[in-house]
This record gives structure tokens, sequence and C-alpha cells, in this order.
């Protein structure tokens, strides 16, 4: 009885406790940090450009997969949903469209290394050399 | 042989550049999507119709009407170069003829000339609300459709024209300048009579300023247009007050100022919104002034709305206040002048769109792509107003009316 409360309290801690997600850029970006608003900028196309200068091409997840929901609801405050129509309204207003989906982490990562342009967002396990950290998401 | 495989070669070879493009985002691009709603909206009173505007022909009573809300529509975007992109929107939903053809309600090409500004050409969106650019897609707004209160004080949604968008980000503050001008001929519907009319919105020149910081997005706006609009029954109206002009003191200045001829409108608006997590608040305000007879106008809303993961109820408070006249006492309805007096105060009367209305809605997105929505609006009418309702009847004036509005938007 006791261990089966116990393997119930553990199942409820485990469903809310995720990855951490990294904010990756190219090792050659000059920007050593940015902040969580300076990421969410980039990635609603508010801002087009890197804070130290220099454009940035946001790369996304796909829709649906956890590590996007993540990325958005702590980044940018807004719920899967949220960003979905938050698209339909930049897009349907003729103010551009969402940034260009990728199909993995591995995807993202190879992007992010190739492009001294773009930043990306992984899971802190799939962080590397090729690329650079430069926020991380508890 | 060998010159075949050589033009198969330059061709790869020439191919090759956009190839690469391919993988970061090809050059020249396409991207078809699209948007629409399914609407009923029923009231309850057969007296006046419920509609969005002055610009569509007919609308709701007590039997449920479909075509207030109900829009398909498709958008094309190409990205030609890194620089150049053009954008059409096609429309179907109730237009001025009571006709559900597909109007183009978009066109327009746009060249980023530096990273922070653009020059756009075309058929573009009347930059004057909040919403202006997505006043149609229901899918973007908490609401079936953006207060009416306000919005349909400037009912027409696009002109032909050019603008300048000049976006700089400043740290986290965002700035938008956008000067615009160019002109638009809207069809403008008699409800009475199921005949339209073109108005001419000639010169049209405005500007629209925004600034965002964090949730924050705040936003002013001033549009100005020489104005045109005249039907057979205005004109003799007209013509009948400069007739009698000799004799009754005051007619030939009453149709001056009545009169429908390149006649100046100004819409001045501000606005804010603040979205952030699960709390949503927009308040907008906008005055217009008419040289003619349409009403001079102040209209403002307030929402506030809360989301609890998909579903997210709102309130909304909206009031429209009527700034000019609405009676005249220049021609007196006595003798020959009695019908002239009528019709004067007739046309007058029509032009009190006041009225104070209490809003509760609820928005559930059910899937990524889909909402749901069901809306209720008190409207209240003041003495003597008959609010933004169409074709009223006598005795309408001054009443109260409930409308239930139900909605699906989706995007494709």
């Amino acid at each position: 009885m006791d261990k089966l409360l116990i393997g119930i309290a553990l199942a409820a801690l485990a469903i809310p406790v995720r990855a951490e997600l990294v904010v990756i850029v190219n090792p050659k970006n000059p920007a050593a940090s940015m902040s969580a608003e300076q990421v969410a900028q980039v990635f609603l196309g508010r801002s087009t450009s890197f804070p130290g200068g220099g454009a940035a091409t946001p790369l996304d997840q796909k829709e649906g997969v956890a590590v996007r929901d993540e990325f958005y609801t702590k980044v940018a405050d807004k719920n899967p949903g949220q960003v979905k129509a938050y698209w339909a309204k930049q897009m349907f207003s003729g103010n551009g469209s969402p940034p260009r989906e990728l199909g993995s982490s591995a995807d993202v990562k190879r992007a992010v290394a190739a492009d001294p342009s773009a930043i990306g967002y992984v899971e802190k396990g799939s962080v590397d050399s090729s690329v650079k950290g430069v926020l991380t998401v508890p | 042989m060998l010159t075949k495989r050589k033009a198969i070669a330059a061709a790869i070879a020439m191919a090759a550049p956009w190839m690469a493009h391919a993988e970061d985002g090809a050059m020249p691009s396409f991207r078809f999507s699209g948007f629409g709603t399914l609407g009923a909206v029923a009231t309850n009173t057969d007296q006046a119709e419920y509609a969005t505007s002055v610009l569509q022909p007919k609308g709701a009573k007590k039997s449920a009407d479909p075509g207030v809300d109900s829009l398909l529509a498709g958008q094309v975007d190409v990205r030609a170069t890194k620089d150049l992109t053009f954008v059409g929107q096609l429309v179907a939903n109730r237009t001025a003829d009571d006709n559900y053809t597909p109007h183009v309600e978009w066109a327009f090409g746009r060249y980023a000339i530096t990273r922070e500004l653009a020059v756009r050409a075309g058929i573009l969106a009347v930059p004057v609300f909040l919403q202006s650019d997505s006043r149609l897609v229901g899918f973007a707004n908490p609401w079936v459709r953006p207060p009416t209160s306000l919005y349909s004080q400037a009912p027409f949604t696009d002109y032909d024209g050019a603008d300048l968008v000049y976006r700089r980000n400043m740290g986290d503050f965002a700035l938008t300048l956008q000067p615009y001008f160019g002109r638009a001929t809207p069809e403008v519907p008699n409800a009475a009579t199921g005949a339209t009319t073109k108005a001419h919105l000639d010169d049209i020149v405005g500007i629209n300023v925004a600034g965002e910081i964090g949730a924050w997005t705040v936003r002013a706006g001033y549009l100005q247009t020489k104005f045109t609009y005249r039907t057979d029954s205005t004109a003799q109206l007209f013509a009948g007050l400069r007739q009698i002009a000799p004799l009754v003191p005051g007619a030939g200045d009453l149709a001056d100022s009545l009169d429908s001829v390149d006649k100046k409108i100004t819409f001045t608006t501000v606005g804010a919104s603040y979205d952030s997590g699960n709390v949503l608040f927009q308040a907008e305000y906008g005055k217009r002034k008419a040289d003619f007879f349409l009403a001079d106008t102040s209209a403002w809303y307030a929402t506030l709305g809360y989301r609890f993961g998909n579903v997210m109820p709102h309130v909304t408070y909206s009031k429209v206040t009527t700034d000019s006249p609405t009676t005249q006492s220049v021609v007196p309805p006595v003798g020959q002048l009695a019908p002239l007096a009528a019709g004067i105060n007739t046309l007058l009367a029509g032009q009190n769109p006041a009225q104070n209305t209490v809003a509760l809605g609820v928005r559930w997105q059910f899937a990524r792509n889909a909402d749901v929505k069901l809306q209720w609006d008190h409207v209240s009418l003041p003495a003597g107003a008959t609010g933004n309702f169409l074709n009223a009847q006598p005795g309408f004036a001054g009443s109260t009316v409930n409308v239930y509005s139900a909605a699906v938007d989706f995007v494709f």
C-alpha cells in the first residue's frame, strides 16, 4: 500500500518535471547572452536582429512538440493556442510569417551550426560545441 | 546529345543557387493560407437589423442570420527576393449588394528599403484601429467581431494607395511610424431599397504610430479624407433647400452644411492593449468629425478577458456618443415646406448611432487552428438613437436590444 502511494506520488511529480531548454546561436555570433524578452522578440518576429546588431533568423521546432510548447510558455508567456492565434494575426495582417520549422533538435542544431544568423532552441542535453548557448531556460 | 547534356548542366548550375536557397528558406517562395468564420446572429427584435456596419445591406433580426459574420478568405504570400514580397487576399463575405462573390481585400507589394523601413503599395488595410489588419480574422480576436460601437465608425477596411512603415527597436521598446495616403471607393448599400451607391474617399492622408513594450501595445492615429456620397434622394433634399433659400433664412447654409460632396472627414483614434499570460486587456477610443450630414461621434470600448487554458471568457463595455445635432429648426414643418422638412428631419434623425453596450462572451480554442465563440450583447439606445442598427422602423429608437452571436473560426 505504501509502495503504491509512493508510486502515485512519484508519478504525479514526474509529470510536471521537464528538461531544461537552451537557446542556441552560431559560435561565430558575438552575442554572449540574451534575455528571455530579447529571444521572445526575435521568435515573435518583432525584432529581426540580435541585440548587438546583425540579422537574426529564428528556427522553430515542429508544432505539437513538447520542447516547442515549453519554449513559448516559458520564454514568451504564450500557450500553444496563443502562439497559433498570434501568428494568424500577423500572417493575415501581411506582417510576416512564423519562423521556419525544422524536424528535430538535431536539425535545429545542425542549421544553427551552419548559419551565423540562426537562432534556435533545443533540450539542454543535446547542446554540444557546434553551437553556443545564450540563454538557459529552467 | 552533348549539347543537351550541356544545357542540363547549365540549367542545374543556374538552379543551384535557388536550390541552396531552398534549404535556408527558398526564394521565390509561395505560401497559401486562409481563414474563415461560420457564424450566426439573432436579436430579440424585428424592428431593426443588426449588422457589423453600414456597409452591410441587411442584418440579423429575430431569426438567425448567418451572413453578418460568416466569411471565407484565402491569402497568397509571395517572397520574390529577400526584400520584396507580395500579399494578395481574397475574401468572400456579405457585400453591399448582398452577394458573396470573393473580392480582393488586399493586394500589395512590400519592399524593404532597409531593415527598419519598408514601402508598401497597392490595396491596403486602413490602419486606424488596433485590429484594423485583422478585423476579419475571427481566430485572432477574442470577440465574435471587434466591438462595432467603435469599428463601425470607420467601416471601410481597405484603400488604394501606399504607405511607409518605419519600425525601430530601442531596447525592449519597438516603435512603428506609418504614414499613408490613397483613396477608396466603397459601395454603400441602402438597407431600405437594396440599391447601392459608390462613396468616394479621396485624398486620404493619415498616420499610425504604435509602440510595443513587453505585453503592452499602444497606438494612436489620425486620418482625413475628402468624402463624396450622393443619392437621388439626398440630392433632391439639398436641391430643395437651395431652392427655398431666398425665402427661408438659413436654408442655403443648411444645404451647404449637410451636402456631401468633397466634404472633410477626420478620424482620430488611440488604443492600448495588454496581452500576457492569462490576462487580456484592450481599450480604444475614436473621434469622428464629418463636415456634412454624417454624425460627429465619440466612441470607445474596453475589454477584459481571462484565459483558463484554452477557454477565455471576456467582458466588454462600449459607448457611442453623437456629438452633432440630429434635428434642425431652419425649415419649419408647415404648409408646402412640410415634405422637405420631413425629408431633412428623417435624414438627420437617422444619423444617431449613440448606444451603450455590455457584451459578455467566451472563446474556446478547441483545436490548434479553430475556436468556437458565444457572445451576448446587451445594447441600450438613448432616446432618439438607433445605434448601429440598420433599417430601423418607427418606434425602434431608444429601445433596448439583445444580440446573440455564435461563431466557429478557423485558419488553414
